[in-house]
């Protein structure tokens, strides 16, 4: 059965992806901004005139992705074999893994970057995905909470979260 | 520079759960890392009884 053409009931998603890899550094949604979405909110319009498709409604998600290393599975591996049967090579020689198999001294902060990387590939457990909250108001519009934080490095970042300010953003899909 | 492959490879890990949670949701993704000169975008997908037909694109 061929879906109907058209665009009776049909919702285009827009969605803004940002992932990171623990949560060191916030949550991923926290670095979506207010202009981002202004900017995938004009990008939609040329989308949509681009492709010839027209929408009921137009929705602008915004997703974030946290890989979570698993803890649990570091001391796992040691205990069947060491970091290194996984092909793992630590760059920190100061961290004794295999002495002490269960004892959580090895803590995600102190890898080195190429470290994680392979971690993560490895031992991710949990994945969580979510969209970015909104609420529909009764004329079916979404408003976003959206957190205003303009880009720092990471340190500057981090205390800036402390101050964080919730700015309340109206995106009006148009017909 | 490898610090930048692995910011990359992350964006695009993230992407590719990202869209199979949104199939998983029911939507029928569209397109990916679609660009033009005043930005880009990282996922469309298409929800809804009139699922957007491939014969638009």
């Amino acid at each position: 059965m061929s879906p109907p053409r058209g665009p009776a009931g049909l919702t285009l998603d827009f969605c803004e992806v940002k992932c990171r890899s623990g949560l060191g550094f916030g949550h991923p949604l926290e670095a979506i901004t207010y202009a981002k979405m202004r900017t995938l909110r004009r990008l939609a319009a040329v989308w949509m005139r681009d492709h010839r498709i027209k929408a009921s409604t137009i929705r602008l998600d915004a997703i974030g992705v946290v890989l979570q290393p698993r803890a649990g599975a570091i001391a796992d591996s040691c205990a069947g074999g060491g970091l290194s049967g996984l092909g793992l090579r630590l760059s920190n020689p100061g961290l004794n893994l295999n002495g002490h198999p269960s004892s959580g001294s090895l803590v995600w902060e102190d890898l080195s970057s190429d470290d994680r990387r392979t971690l993560m590939e490895l031992l991710v457990e949990e994945i969580v995905i979510k969209r970015h909250p909104s609420e529909t108001d009764k004329d079916g519009r979404r408003h976003y909470l959206i957190r205003v934080i303009p880009y720092q490095d990471p340190q500057q970042e981090a205390e800036r979260l402390k101050a964080v300010h919730k700015a309340r953003v109206k995106i009006v899909p148009r017909v | 520079m490898p610090a930048t492959e692995s910011k990359k490879q992350l964006g695009v890990r993230g992407e590719d759960l990202a869209c199979a949670e949104l199939e998983r949701q029911g939507l029928q993704v569209l397109e990916r890392n679609w660009r033009c000169r005043l930005g880009d975008i990282d996922i469309v997908a298409a929800e809804g009884s009139g699922r957007a037909h491939a014969g638009l694109l």
